[in-house]
């Protein structure tokens, strides 16, 4: 999975810990879905997408093998 | 084929390695450097509680910086790591603590060290209740246990989110593993001591071979009925 998350926040000029926040998570967790280390659950993919107005898709994207 | 020549060669080397170490003088044994090994340990608890200090201090200073951006998230990351530094010294603090009081009792040293032993042990186990304290001081806003709560351990799990659970499953796979392998090596070293000694070390056998049953088989039972 490779993940826009790094590009998105620096968009909109937030930092991992304050991105954690408001997705109620750590900013550990932020930290391992950028590094592409963790794929998250739903829960947090659909928070992190409305954080940014985007959808999941087009933040996080699979390869055509992992689907 | 090539198991059977990995099989030849494990058994070759296994004989070998077991003449090895049955020449081994095990009769010297500890008491003799007992004093020294005592002084040793409570010298390595003092070093680990100085860090221990200095580095709450360090995480409670850094901790009422008011930081934004990046020197935020770098903050974070350094009491983290800065905090599972303390949580390791303070787990061999406490580990080193109860071999030095054991060294001394076992040897048969002086009433002062003893003494000593005992109050470095204490002052273990006092660290071990306050260092988890810190958490609330890194992570303010959070929701965490408070150490002195009942299955802080669980309610320390319940309160991570799913990446720190993640990582922690990654950390106790590699533990248990490590642990397993450790302890029946432990098995075989207390089997090779008391040939070689003479000295029976039937009991710590049944314990640690006690203890290897019950994790492997807590683990196995938790997973199999889920």
């Amino acid at each position: 999975m490779q993940t826009r998350l790094k590009e998105l926040r620096a968009r909109d000029g937030l930092n991992q810990t304050e991105l954690a926040k408001l997705a109620k998570v750590s900013r550990q967790t932020i930290s391992l879905i950028e590094r592409e280390e963790f794929v998250p659950s739903l829960l947090i993919a659909k928070r992190i997408a409305h954080i940014f107005d985007e959808t999941i898709e087009s933040i996080f994207i699979f390869d055509e093998e992992e689907l | 084929m090539r198991m059977i020549i990995w099989t030849l060669v494990g058994a070759v080397v296994g004989f070998f390695g077991m003449y090895a170490a049955l020449s081994i003088d095990f009769k010297a044994g500890f008491s003799p450097i007992g004093f020294e090994l005592n002084i040793v340990l409570i010298a390595i608890t003092l070093l680990l509680f100085v860090f221990i200090a200095v580095s709450s201090t360090q995480m409670k200073k850094k901790a009422g910086l008011t930081l934004t951006g990046v020197d935020e998230d770098e903050r974070d990351m350094w009491q983290y790591k800065k905090f599972s530094d303390l949580n390791l010294c303070n787990t061999i603090a406490l580990i080193v603590s109860i071999v030095a009081i054991g060294v001394s009792i076992i040897t048969d040293q002086p009433a002062w060290l003893l003494l000593t032993s005992g109050g470095i042990l204490l002052l273990s186990i006092v660290f071990s209740m306050l260092v988890p304290g810190l958490m609330k001081t890194v992570y303010p806003d959070r929701e965490l246990p408070s150490a002195s709560e009942k299955n802080f351990a669980k309610k320390l799990l319940d309160a991570s989110d799913e990446g720190e659970r993640f990582v922690m499953l990654q950390g106790y796979y590699k533990t248990f593993n490590t642990m397993n392998l450790s302890l029946i090596i432990a098995l075989m070293l207390f089997i090779l001591y008391s040939v070689g000694t003479g000295d029976s070390q039937l009991f710590s056998i049944f314990i640690v071979g006690l203890i290897l049953i019950v994790t492997n088989a807590q683990y196995l039972l938790t997973i199999r009925n889920k």
